[in-house]
Parts: C-alpha cells; sequence; structure tokens
C-alpha cells in the first residue's frame, strides 16, 4: 500500500535557490538538493496535492510519457519519505 | 572575544555524554560537544576544556597539565572562536580570503583543499590575505558582505611552506596538534587589516582539473557547498540550525560563486592566482 498523499512535517524547511531546491531536516541535520523538476514536485507536495493530482500537473507541464513520469514521482517521493523529508497524510491509504 | 587561562588541571568525567564529536580518522575522538543551560563546553581529550559563556565575551581554557601554549592558542584560533562565533549569529566558513583591488574573494573547501596554500600564494606575491581558514562575514548595511579579518598567521603543510614561502620566514612556535607550521604575517607575508567587501567566491575543485578552470556554481550547488564548510557549534538544535540555514541561504543568494580548480602543483600557482585576478576583476 502506498500513500496517497503525504505532507511535509515541521521539522523540515527549504529554499528555493534559483530553480533549485535545498531541504533541511532539522531534528536530525540532514540536507537534500532538488534540481528544478524535484523542486517543482515539492511545491505541488506542500500544495497537499495527491499523487494522482501531482502526477497530472507534471504531465501537463513537462514533455514526458504520463507512465514514465509517475514511475520518477513515485521514486522521488519514496526517497524523500526513506530520508524523513516528507510522511504519509492522515488523509488514508492508497492500495 | 578574549581567552582566559585557567590554571592546568586533570579532565573530569562529566555527566552526561556530548551531543556531537569530531573523530580522528581512528574513530578516537578530536573534540567532544556539550551543552548546558548557560555555556557551551568543548572538550579536547587530554589536552584541554574549554568554556563558552552564552552571556558573556569569553572563552575559559581549562588545560590538562603539560599542553603547551602554542596548542592552546592554535584550538583557541582555529577551531573554538569560530564556533563561539557562530553561537554570536555570525556567519564563520572554512575559508581563505585574500584582497584583490578595493574588495576581498574567498576560496572555500574542506580541509586539504589548498585554501591556505593559495592564500600564501597571493600574500607571498604582495596581495594581502584576510584569513588563512576561518572565514568571517558580517551582512553590510546595502547588500553583500564584509569580510572582517582573522588572526594574522597561515598555518601550512611543509610541502607548502618550502614550495610558497620565502627561506626566511620563521615559523611561530609548533602546536602538538596536526603537521601543519605557523607562519605571522610580515614583510614576507603580506595581510590586509582592514575589512573588505565580499565580491566573489571561489570553491575548491579536488584538483583534477588538467588546466585552470573557473565555471559558475549554481546557487543550490552553493548553499551546499556553504552547508559543508560552515562553523556550526549547535548542529543539534534545531532553532540554531534554522537560523543558520536561513544565513548560509541568503550568503549563496547574493554573492556569486564559482568552481575553481586547477592542477594541484606549486609551479601552477601563478597561473591560478592570474586567473583568479583577471577573473575577481571582471
Amino acid at each position: 500500500m502506498k500513500p496517497d498523499k503525504f505532507k511535509i512535517p515541521p521539522t523540515v524547511m527549504a529554499r528555493q535557490v534559483g530553480d533549485e531546491l535545498v531541504i533541511l531536516e532539522l531534528s536530525r541535520g540532514i540536507y537534500f538538493g532538488l534540481d528544478p523538476v524535484g523542486a517543482r514536485i515539492w511545491q505541488l507536495l506542500a500544495e497537499h496535492r495527491s499523487f494522482e493530482e501531482i502526477c497530472n500537473a507534471m504531465v501537463a507541464e513537462y514533455d514526458v510519457r504520463a507512465d514514465v513520469l509517475a514511475q520518477d514521482v513515485s521514486k522521488l517521493l519514496a526517497t524523500l519519505s526513506d530520508k524523513g523529508l516528507i510522511e504519509p497524510a492522515d488523509d488514508g491509504p492508497k492500495e | 572575544m578574549k581567552l582566559k587561562l585557567s590554571e592546568p588541571t586533570a579532565q573530569g568525567r562529566l555527566d552526561a555524554p556530548p551531543y556531537h564529536a569530531w573523530t580522528h580518522a581512528d574513530g578516537a575522538p578530536f573534540a567532544e560537544f556539550h551543552r548546558y543551560a548557560q555555556q557551551y563546553l568543548i572538550r579536547f581529550p587530554d589536552v584541554a576544556d574549554f568554556e563558552i559563556s552564552c552571556a558573556e565575551d569569553e572563552i575559559l581554557c581549562r588545560p590538562v597539565p603539560g599542553s603547551t601554549n602554542a596548542t592552546l592558542h592554535h584550538l583557541f584560533l582555529n577551531q573554538v572562536l569560530p564556533l563561539a562565533l557562530n553561537r554570536q549569529g555570525k556567519l564563520v566558513l572554512h575559508a581563505s580570503a585574500v584582497q584583490v583591488g578595493d574588495a576581498a574573494v574567498a576560496f572555500a573547501g574542506v580541509s586539504g583543499r589548498g585554501k591556505s596554500t593559495l592564500a600564501a600564494s597571493f600574500a607571498t606575491n604582495g596581495t594581502g590575505f584576510l584569513t588563512d581558514d576561518a572565514l568571517i562575514l558580517e551582512p553590510a548595511s546595502d547588500t553583500g558582505y564584509w569580510i572582517a579579518p582573522s588572526h594574522p598567521s597561515i598555518r601550512l603543510w611543509e610541502d607548502s611552506h618550502v614550495n610558497v614561502l620565502p627561506e626566511q620566514v620563521p615559523a611561530a612556535p609548533a602546536s602538538d596538534i596536526g603537521p601543519k607550521s605557523r607562519f605571522l604575517a610580515g614583510d614576507a607575508i603580506a595581510f590586509c587589516e582592514r575589512s573588505c567587501r565580499l565580491k566573489k567566491v571561489y570553491f575548491l575543485g579536488d584538483g583534477t582539473a588538467p588546466t585552470v578552470s573557473i565555471t559558475p556554481a549554481s546557487h543550490s550547488e552553493s548553499l551546499l557547498a556553504w552547508i559543508r564548510n560552515a562553523f556550526l557549534l549547535d548542529v543539534a538544535e534545531p532553532t540554531t540550525l534554522a537560523e543558520n540555514f536561513d544565513r548560509l541561504w541568503r550568503l549563496a543568494r547574493d554573492v556569486d560563486c564559482y568552481n575553481l580548480d586547477y592542477p594541484r602543483r606549486f609551479d601552477a600557482l601563478a597561473a591560478v592566482r592570474h586567473a583568479v585576478g583577471a577573473h575577481a576583476l571582471q
């Protein structure tokens, strides 16, 4: 089961640098950088968009196949989640 | 900020484990960090304890019997003072800086990248250095930053001082920590005694470039490089981390940063000085 929605914990802060993003996890002092595409996904996460909403928005904005995009978004969310930079929102899991 | 030396005394056992530690390559602790209500204590095992008061502008050093003054002052200048200044809200970074025209440029990088050697190369060719290792930045009232001059001395590995410094420059008394020797500024090593505006920053590469190479660093590259090269006393306190992150973010946003790499040969330093001098004045 994958969560459909994620939230950004209060211990995480992010700053835009140019068109990229640098994220700091305060409780462990972990830093993480995102390229412009990752930064856009982060922005959508911060707007409480669901996985599907994020994918739809990205497909509309970038020249990419929907299935490839979904895989890439899924991978990034898994990485961010593993690092404790995002966590499942309380809206309930999705199969 | 003043250093006050107490009588030598053995290091007692501390109640709690450190919240953070720096270790040698073999895992042995080099420095252990303890936080108390009104002060921080940095313990250098078998050498000294340094107490940084949160309220007073003074650092108390309790040396272990047998520690030399050269060692204590080395630890104070190169480790403790930069951390204490960071606690006061200042930006302190692992970087050297030299005067170029009416401003200054900084060379940032982790230990071994050649910050001090490059600064010494400029300083022995008449261009004053402001710091060899701990870059102290003050935000300007308009935009940008001022570099405050640090201690007028440069610490160099033996091969660097043999190849970069004139023969007659004497080393200051050696510390018991680390293989570097300290050389005081003077006729042979030019020092810039006044604050200068920071114009550009160069992050030093790993020396794999076949010739001198200067390329722009992106904002995110710059921020992550500053994070790696910042002195931060309290790495475990979220408020301090957040404040420091914001200061570094503004620095990366407001100052032009570049990646500088060059072959790590002493005969290449003249070309590096020439390239940096021309680039900095653009």
